[in-house]
């Protein structure tokens, strides 16, 4: 009890002294603990953010089993389940993890009357997740709902009674409004339960089953007469607030089982991404993981060599005290716990004081980097860290103190001491060794200097820095003692002073290299994080393309380009962008000028857009729109060889996703031709004319005709000519050879000649043919004349006027060409392409207006989400933590180094009190102390700059920016010059003003009364 | 003043040193402190180092707490030959054994401690049960006036209290041995005296032997003898008010500053033997002719 309370009287009597070194164990505990408690958050917080972003299908899987209808599902769910237990364990971790299965049985029934094939589903829960345009959800045997779709084709209402082939008659209850396909619930079954709304290509469209599914009980399903054949599915999906970083091992784990199970082997079907989403799970994870180590380790080393600093001054002022105690009979053991007890004793406080304010640290960082309501905790490995921290803090005091406990009693009273042998040239070359050794190893694994990106990167500023201040702490008493003749014959007392103080006063090595080595990994650290930041922000603003993008539904027969130019009269904060993306390249149909005003240029390094952009829109003809219930074509049929044509005219309803061919039979030999025939569901855009040989098999053909007229009327009317239309610029034959398009007699005299397997057609030119296009410089490789895809996923022939490195939103694989021209080009087919509103400035009244146009917003997404996520991911948390924790420790190292200063001039104060004495001014000894700590604490800072910044030129491009890294084009590795000079100069002149004021206040304590002062 | 050679009992010695040396080493330069010192105190005793400064009263002082290695010669403190002990052995000596008071007051103690834990302090290595150790540190403040003072702390006590307090400090574990560091050089004569009667009174009521270095006229006379250390070498001695020189275990003698008036340095002498012992002649002084008979 009286020990404790002579070590606490201790403490407290050197208040100063324990409060750094508490302060400087806090840190190292800290820092320790942060970097574990940080990592466990961060994963959490990528797990989440990766699930929450990833596709239903990357965060859940499907068993997709074909065979009779009836009576297999609980078979399926019970295979699922059980394979799933092998490799979860436990039936509440999966129930924890994943939400309620979803199962579904389908089949089709076949409507003799209209040839329909439509699919009938039972589906758990469905009616939650439909929108009841009319009756109630189907509840007993027989009940159904149909899409509006459907029932708008067959005329079906609520209460009709559908006779199916089979027997099974089955009665409407509800018409169902179609779902967003994509939604969660669906699974991977939304495209065959809605395929009037989903087109996968328009490779297999016109194959595809346009009749949306109707869903019914599961006791319809089983009250089919003959069970017949169809489909099970049973489905899970992750509830991602659930799933925990511990799972996702387990989880692909799961994804590897199920796939490769013989269980299901030929027989079931597994649909999942899981494993995709644990890779990139893991992927970040281990972006982050290696720089939480390499960070922490530097800055624990750093930290124990600042407490190796502390501790050497503070267990040298206690040398009387521990000399006493050996003087009372305290054995070796005992003079060491009463020397070191109070040291120990703040590292003992400082582990768990040190761990929960690292805790409460990350708590912070959290809020501000990791995903909103990631829990952070304190994990048992934070606590390690923080232990193994305080003992390496423990071995740097016992090192620290070792000369001071071992020093002979007398030596201590007598202040002479034996000549300290010189062995500091010993730690040096160790030290500089073990950087320069660390620093070829790097070199030599390829990690600076060559194009790999490593997280290894972040141990070149410590292990550079060490080397450059072992080597420059050294130089700095050279280069005083170098200066002594001259101080001595010339110059004030005051660097006369000040020189010999530095060039004989071993602390300060320690210090310059101590601050040095610090400066350097901030220096280093805040260069990487301003690169890092720059280069996220700089790809999220190219891969999204403009600062909002918002992604549009608009009606049918909508013009989303009008609607935009009508919400946004100015044209700066507003674009229609209409994307289709090949997998080969992407096509961007956009509306030039507006889209230099809004797209994300300036990230893309493009200094012009509107230049760019400018050629992008050349004058051309309209489309000729068809609006009528008949048409009358007057045509002069010319000879043809072989004799005897197939005529016909292709017009597309506005949405449709093709063309509708109209038979104007055939005409058996020349001479003036007249054919009528009606429209459905026009308005629609006249495309073209065809010829086809009328003689059985494949033929070449050639021959010319005359189109002299084309007349349109409606409900049974006067005939209305089509205007435009025998304009003969205005038609165009691209795929026939010999072909002459030109006016004759009143018409358009087309002659041509088509080989064996082309069609012959005479196309309506809307547009300018081929399109003017500006394409990434990668994309277009130089060749001006290409093919590009469509808006209509078809091919689009271009006519590339310009390039640039970098376009918004498909960096490297993009065309660009006018939106107007590209709707023409696909016939207003745009099912396929994805319409979106790229957005400047506040996206408010944007959507205001589009939902005043009655265009529905499907989905938002910004430059600066992306730029967050992309913070959030390893390698952008990492960047972080290695800036405030270097930031830190620089802090840390600083004040050490004034405080090491100025306890080293406390203990000059008899030095000084003899030369005031004798007559120097205070002046002259306040120079002498200023101009030592100016030069010490400037030479260590400007070390450590001059460190720092060689390792941002030696490895800063090596630090890696992203989990999966963007093209090469997008990075810049030159750190922000105003934000380096800015903080560095600020806070050496921060340092220099403490170093200033603590040497006036200890100036201030000496007087010539301390001289009266006994001394042994 | 006549020459002796003092008789020494048999019992085992207090303190014994044999010709003891000395030597500070520097590189470049070495001094001998002490140059062959021959000292004897008997258990009892009490013994003032006096002598000019520099002439090595406290490196023998050190010597006898243990402190220093001797270059040459030996030193025994309670029968035990402290060069041939360990570190571990010779701090189980200071603890039993050796009590050491230090000239500046302040540095016999831990400043931010109370009184009473200054002594607890020297006690805590011995296997005393706490209460006991209470019970003698607060007996030892009694003792030496601070029984008030208790629980004050130490820094925060003035000189004279602080020199007191360090004598308690040094008896805590009761020594055979109290060496004191010129005890009294920077107190005022009250407090002075009160140092000097601890000192004492430890002596009378314990048997404690005390070695004391001291240029206080007053503390020498308090001591029961004095010897005087000039040039690293034992000179002179005192008993019961009366000096005598000491002859070197090399025969050489110093001779203290009054007898130097009538033997200058230079002067030739006659040893003459006679029955108890020898007298010197001075047959020839520099600047004088020789003077065959010399002077008695």
């Amino acid at each position: 009890m009286t020990a404790a309370l002579t070590l606490l009287r201790g403490l407290a009597h050197r208040a100063g002294t324990t409060a750094v070194i508490l302060l400087v164990a806090l840190c190292a505990t800290a820092a320790a603990a942060v970097g574990p408690t940080y990592y466990e958050a961060a994963k959490d917080s990528i797990l989440q953010d990766t699930i929450s972003s990833v596709s239903v299908v990357d965060r859940g899987l499907e068993a997709v089993a074909q065979g009779p209808a009836q009576n297999s599902i609980g078979t399926l769910r019970a295979n699922v389940d059980d394979q799933m237990q092998r490799v979860v364990g436990s039936r509440s971790r999966t129930d924890r993890m994943f939400d309620a299965d979803v199962l579904a049985v389908e089949t089709t029934r076949f409507f003799t009357a209209t040839g329909e094939n439509v699919g009938l589903v039972w589906r758990t829960g469905v009616c939650g997740h439909l929108r009841l345009r009319a009756g109630h959800c189907p509840q007993s045997v027989g009940d159904i709902i149909i899409a509006t779709s459907l029932a708008a084709l067959n005329g079906w209402h609520v209460g009709d009674v559908l006779s199916p082939a089979g027997g099974t008659q089955l009665r409407v209850t509800g018409v169902y409004v179609p779902p967003p396909a994509t939604d969660d619930y669906w699974f991977a079954r939304g495209s065959v339960y809605f395929p009037n709304e989903i087109v996968a290509s328009i490779a297999n469209r016109e194959n595809a089953n346009p009749y949306d599914a109707m869903f019914t009980p599961q006791s319809t399903i089983d009250a089919l007469h003959g069970n017949p054949q169809g489909t099970t599915v049973v489905s899970r999906v992750l509830h991602p607030q659930r799933v925990q970083p511990t799972d996702v091992d387990v989880l692909s784990r799961v994804a590897a089982h199920m796939t490769t199970s013989p269980v299901f082997a030929g027989q079931v079907t597994i649909i999942t991404g899981l494993g995709n989403m644990t890779d990139t799970v893991h992927a970040s994870w281990s972006a982050l993981a290696i720089p939480v180590v390499v960070v922490t380790a530097e800055l624990l080393v750093l930290t124990w060599l600042l407490l190796f600093l502390v501790v050497t001054d503070a267990v040298e002022a206690r040398g009387t005290e521990i000399a006493l105690a050996k003087l009372r009979g305290y054995g070796a053991a005992r003079s060491v716990v009463f020397g070191l007890g109070e040291t120990v004793t703040l590292l003992v406080v400082a582990l768990p004081v040190g761990a929960v304010a690292g805790w409460l640290l990350t708590e912070a960082l959290g809020k501000l980097l990791l995903r909103s309501g990631t829990p952070i905790g304190l994990p048992a490995l934070g606590w390690a860290a923080a232990a193994v921290a305080a003992v390496g803090g423990a071995a740097a005091v016992i090192a620290a103190a070792r000369r001071t406990l071992r020093r002979p009693v007398v030596e201590q009273w007598r202040r002479t001491g034996r000549r300290a042998t010189d062995r500091g040239w010993v730690f040096d070359a160790v030290v500089l060794t073990g950087a320069v050794a660390g620093l070829v190893q790097l070199a030599v694994t390829g990690t600076f200097g060559s194009a790999r990106r490593s997280a290894l990167a972040l141990l070149v500023p410590g292990l550079l820095g060490l080397a450059v201040a072992v080597v420059g702490s050294r130089l700095l008493p050279l280069a005083c003692r170098a200066a002594y003749a001259r101080t001595r014959r010339t110059g004030p007392l005051g660097p006369f002073l000040a020189i010999r103080h530095i060039a004989r006063r071993p602390g300060g090595t320690r210090t310059t290299m101590i601050l040095a080595t610090a400066v350097a990994l901030a220096t280093f650290s805040m260069a990487a994080w301003s690169v890092g930041a720059s280069n996220r922000s700089r790809v999220a603003q190219v891969t999204i393309g403009a600062p909002t993008v918002l992604t549009v539904a608009p009606p049918l027969g909508v013009d989303l380009g009008a609607a935009v130019s009508r919400i946004d009269p100015s044209g700066k904060h507003a674009a229609a962008v209409d994307t289709y993306d090949s997998g080969q390249g992407v096509l961007l149909a956009v509306q030039p000028s507006r889209f230099a005003a809004v797209a994300n240029w300036k990230a893309a390094a493009v200094g012009d857009p509107g230049h760019l952009l400018s050629q992008l829109h050349p004058a051309a003809p309209a489309p000729i729109v068809v609006n009528g219930g008949e048409f009358r074509a007057h045509i002069l049929v010319g000879r043809f060889n072989p004799a005897g044509v197939k005529l016909s005219l292709d017009v597309v309803a506005l949405g449709s996703s093709a063309p509708t061919p109209i038979g104007l039979g055939v005409a058996a030999g020349a001479g003036p031709v007249v054919r009528t025939g009606s429209l459905a569901g026009c308005p629609c855009v006249l495309r073209d004319l065809q010829v086809e040989s009328a003689a059985p098999g494949s033929t070449q053909l050639a021959g010319q005709l005359t189109l002299t007229g084309l007349e349109i009327r409606s409900g049974g009317g006067a005939w209305r000519p089509l205007p435009g239309v025998l304009d003969a610029s205005r038609w165009v034959d691209s795929v026939d050879q010999q072909v002459a398009v030109r006016p004759s007699g009143g018409g358009i005299r087309w002659s041509f000649f088509a080989p064996v397997g082309t069609l012959p057609t005479l196309r309506v030119l809307d547009r300018p043919e081929p399109l003017p296009a500006v394409a990434s410089t990668a994309f277009a490789g130089g060749v001006a004349s290409m093919t590009a895809p469509g808006l209509d996923a078809g091919n689009l022939r271009v006519n590339v006027l310009r390039t640039a490195r970098t376009i918004p939103s498909a960096p490297a694989d993009a065309v660009v060409v006018d939106l107007d021209y590209a709707v023409r080009a696909a016939y207003n087919n745009l099912l396929p392409a994805t319409q979106q509103v790229w957005v400047r400035g506040s996206d408010t009244a944007i959507q205001h207006g589009l939902k005043a146009a009655h265009i529905a917003v499907i989905s938002r997404t910004t430059s600066q989400s992306l730029d967050d996520r992309f913070s959030r991911q390893g390698p952008g948390l990492a960047s972080v933590l290695f800036l405030a924790d270097a930031a830190a420790a620089a802090a840390l190292s600083a004040l050490a180094a004034v405080l090491s200063l100025a306890a080293s001039a406390r203990r000059r104060r008899y030095e000084y009190a003899s030369l005031g004495a004798t007559g120097a001014s205070r002046r002259t000894l306040y120079s002498a102390l200023a101009i030592e700590q100016t030069v010490v604490v400037g030479f260590g800072a400007l070390l450590g700059v001059a460190a720092g910044l060689g390792s941002v030129w030696l490895a800063g491009a090596n630090v890696p920016n992203f989990v999966v890294a963007p093209a090469r084009d997008l990075l810049r590795h030159r750190p922000s010059v105003v934000l380096l000079i800015g903080v560095l100069g600020g806070a050496l002149v921060l340092l220099l003003a403490a170093a200033m004021l603590a040497a006036a206040g200890l100036l201030r304590s000496v007087s010539p009364e301390q001289l009266r002062e006994s001394q042994v | 003043m006549t020459t002796t050679t003092p008789s020494y009992a048999d019992d085992a010695p207090a303190v014994r040193c044999d010709n003891l040396v000395h030597v500070y080493g520097t590189p470049g330069a070495e001094v001998a402190a002490l140059r062959g010192v021959d000292l004897l105190v008997r258990p009892g005793e009490t013994v003032g180092l006096v002598g000019p400064s520099g002439a090595g009263k406290t490196t023998l002082l050190w010597h006898l707490a243990g402190l220093l290695k001797p270059t040459a010669g030996t030193v025994e403190v309670a029968g035990h030959r402290l060069a041939n002990m360990t570190p571990r052995d010779l701090a189980s000596l200071r603890l039993r054994e050796i009590g050491v008071v230090l000239q500046n007051p302040g540095r016999n103690l831990l400043p931010y401690d109370s009184a009473v834990a200054n002594i607890l302090f020297a006690q805590r290595p011995t296997r005393r049960s706490r209460a006991a150790k209470r019970r003698r540190a607060l007996g030892l403040l009694e003792a030496v006036g601070l029984g008030g003072a208790a629980t004050r702390i130490a820094g925060q006590l003035s000189g004279g209290e602080q020199q007191r307090l360090a004598v308690a400090v040094a008896l805590a574990n009761s020594p055979g041995l109290l060496l004191a560091d010129e005890p009294t050089s920077q107190l005022d004569p009250v407090s002075a005296q009160a140092v000097l009667e601890l000192i004492r009174a430890a002596n009378v009521d314990n048997g404690t032997t005390v070695v004391a270095v001291t240029h206080d006229e007053a503390a020498a006379v308090a001591l029961g003898r004095t010897v005087t250390i000039r040039d690293g070498r034992v000179g002179a001695e005192g008993r019961a008010g009366e000096d005598y020189v000491v002859v070197g275990r090399d025969g050489t003698i110093q001779l203290p500053p009054d007898l130097l008036e009538g033997l200058p340095p230079g002067t030739l002498a006659r040893a003459v033997k006679h029955e108890h012992g020898v007298d010197l002649r001075r047959v020839y002084q520099p600047g004088e002719g020789h003077d065959q008979d010399g002077d008695r």
